[in-house]
């Protein structure tokens, strides 16, 4: 599914933010993460520019569907994590829902597209 | 990329945020970067793995919901019309101040004003004096080009004058302007002292931030005004500019074929290939200028370092190759002489006298063997195949052969110039005329000429 994303994404950048908004917003909700790490785990899932999240995380902070705050690091200074609020939870259901649908659409179009072959 | 020219780079294009996100970013950013570092990066791979510094400044906006095209917009809106609609705004808020002000700031604004007008036309002296000083040092040294070199020098030093007199003019005019600014500021200030409470306070520091802010817009209006006159002078800069690159770059092609003729001249023409170098690259930054768009320092101050070498090699060369050219007072061996000569008794109706000549040397030799005779002897090159027959009144009428070729003048200049040598190829075209006279018939000759007051413009014994 997900490298059927991976090729999908190359098609529209629209289309590619709204899923590494969705991405983003899974990731937070398993455990609250600082800017790095979350970086990191996306880029094991799409092959992403790094620097095209801070972006997206500025957004979602700015629409509240994230709230940050500050933690003390054994190195370095304190990092920013960041955790999904709970107008976040219902914008990843929404998002995650719209995902399902249109990838259901998708696999099965494949489907029947191979049916013919 | 280092971290520190990344972040700068970084900030200086997030302008359009308010500085408390740009820090917010700024700080994500370092964080990134640091913990890469961390993980046994270099500096420099860490701001790689950003991609595009253009996209993600364009993905960063686009998360504030600003226009992509934001940036590129502003800089390729029509810069004519911005122009006008900053002057007009400028003069707008101008009006609006002067207005404000009393009747004793404006006289002295005006006074003011006209004192700095009269400075400027004094400064016009020494611009005058610059502009003959260099005038006569072509006029001295650089004998074949003056003209040509002294134009340029007056357009320049003309263009430079005139920039400089607009930006004063609108330097002073933004200090006395801004100045009002700042007053009317303080005063604000003053009476919202005098009122005492909470809310006052804030209200203050809104009105703070925003007097700054359109002090700054009328600063940057300012510098947007004095940028499209600098524009609009660079356009006229461009013209001479680009007609000398297009003279030059016609004369390094003929340099090229010459080169390859095997003329011992490579330093004179790598000087000129180093100026046509100049000249294109004055002309691209000119461009750049006048359209905005972006400038690669690091290419342009390789390039103008590597033509500034092969210039001092080139004047290097040039300067052997000019001491080991001879320069001969004379014409080519190729050019054989040719004399003629015609001898006539000598009477009251003989014409056969420098008195009918002009335009050419004509001198009298006294030899007293000649007696009651005249003989005239006409000197020529065999240069296009003149062909000069001396007529009973000294007129030598030329006999065209209508063939008339550059290509063997060419093929002999080259040749000299392969022995590395120049000869005075004005002498081609004289034509020496002597007259041979006893001293008998020349005093003749001259109470003829006082008589009949034909006076060409005559010297004892030589007409020209």
């Amino acid at each position: 599914m997900l490298l059927l994303a991976c090729e999908v994404i190359i098609i529209n950048t629209q289309f590619k933010k709204g899923v590494l908004e969705l991405l983003v917003l899974l990731i937070v909700q398993q455990e609250d993460k600082y800017g790095y790490e979350l970086v990191e785990e996306v880029s094991k899932v799409v092959n992403v520019n790094e620097g095209t999240i801070y972006p997206i995380l500025k957004r979602l902070t700015n629409e509240h569907y994230f709230e940050t705050y500050l933690k003390e690091s054994t190195e370095g200074p304190p990092r920013k994590y960041y955790h999904l609020t709970v107008l976040g939870k219902e914008r990843k259901d929404e998002l995650l829902k719209e995902w399902t649908n249109f990838n259901e659409n998708v696999s099965k179009f494949i489907k029947e597209s191979e049916h013919y072959e | 990329m280092s971290k520190k020219d990344f972040l700068e780079k970084l900030r200086k294009r997030l302008k359009i945020l308010n500085n408390e996100e740009i820090e917010d970013i700024i700080e994500e950013y370092e964080g990134h970067i640091n913990e890469k570092i961390a993980s046994g990066k270099t500096e420099e791979e860490a701001t790689q793995d950003f991609g595009n510094f253009d996209e993600l400044v364009k993905e960063i906006l686009s998360a504030y919901k600003i226009n992509e095209e934001y940036e590129t917009e502003v800089k390729e809106k029509n810069f004519i019309q911005d122009f006008i609609k900053d002057c007009e705004l400028f003069f707008k808020d101008l009006v609006k101040n002067i207005s404000k002000r009393s009747k004793q700031d404006i006289i002295k604004f005006v006074l003011e004003f006209i004192a700095l007008i009269i400075f400027i036309a004094i400064l016009r002296l020494p611009v005058l004096f610059i502009e003959e000083l260099g005038c006569w040092f072509f006029d001295r040294f650089m004998f074949p080009f003056d003209n040509g070199l002294s134009f340029i020098w007056k357009y320049m030093i003309e263009i430079v004058y005139f920039v400089l007199s607009v930006v004063g003019i609108i330097g002073f005019v933004k200090k006395r302007y801004l100045e009002g600014e700042e007053a009317e500021e303080k005063e604000t200030k003053a009476t919202k002292n005098s009122k005492d409470s909470v809310k006052e306070e804030k209200n203050k520091s809104l009105k703070e931030v925003k007097s700054y802010k359109v002090k700054k817009e009328s600063s940057g209006t300012l510098l947007k005004i004095i940028i499209n006159i600098i524009k609009v002078f660079l356009i006229f800069v461009l013209i001479p500019a680009v007609f000398s690159f297009v003279l030059a770059f016609g004369c390094i092609i003929i340099g090229v074929v010459l080169l390859f003729n095997g003329l011992p001249y490579f330093g004179i023409f790598l000087c000129g290939l180093t100026y046509v170098i100049l000249n294109y690259i004055f002309i691209d930054l000119c461009i750049r200028f006048i359209f905005n768009k972006k400038l690669n320092g690091k290419a342009l101050l390789v390039s103008v370092i590597t033509t500034i070498i092969m210039f001092a090699v080139g004047i290097g060369l040039s300067f052997n190759e000019v001491v080991n050219t001879t320069f001969v007072d004379g014409v080519p061996s190729e050019y054989k002489e040719i004399t003629k000569e015609k001898t006539e008794t000598y009477t009251d109706d003989t014409n056969l006298t420098c008195g009918n000549l002009y335009h050419t040397r004509c001198h009298y030799v006294i030899d007293e063997n000649e007696g009651d005779n005249i003989t005239a002897i006409v000197t020529y090159y065999d240069y296009e195949n003149r062909n000069f027959d001396i007529t009973d009144d000294l007129e030598y009428v030329r006999k065209e052969n209508n063939k008339y070729s550059l290509k063997d003048m060419y093929d002999i200049v080259v040749g000299n110039l392969k022995q590395r040598k120049i000869y005075n190829y004005s002498k081609l075209y004289e034509v020496d005329v002597e007259v041979r006279v006893s001293s008998a018939t020349k005093e003749k000759i001259d109470q003829r000429r006082t008589k009949t007051s034909v006076d060409w413009n005559c010297t004892d014994n030589a007409c020209y």
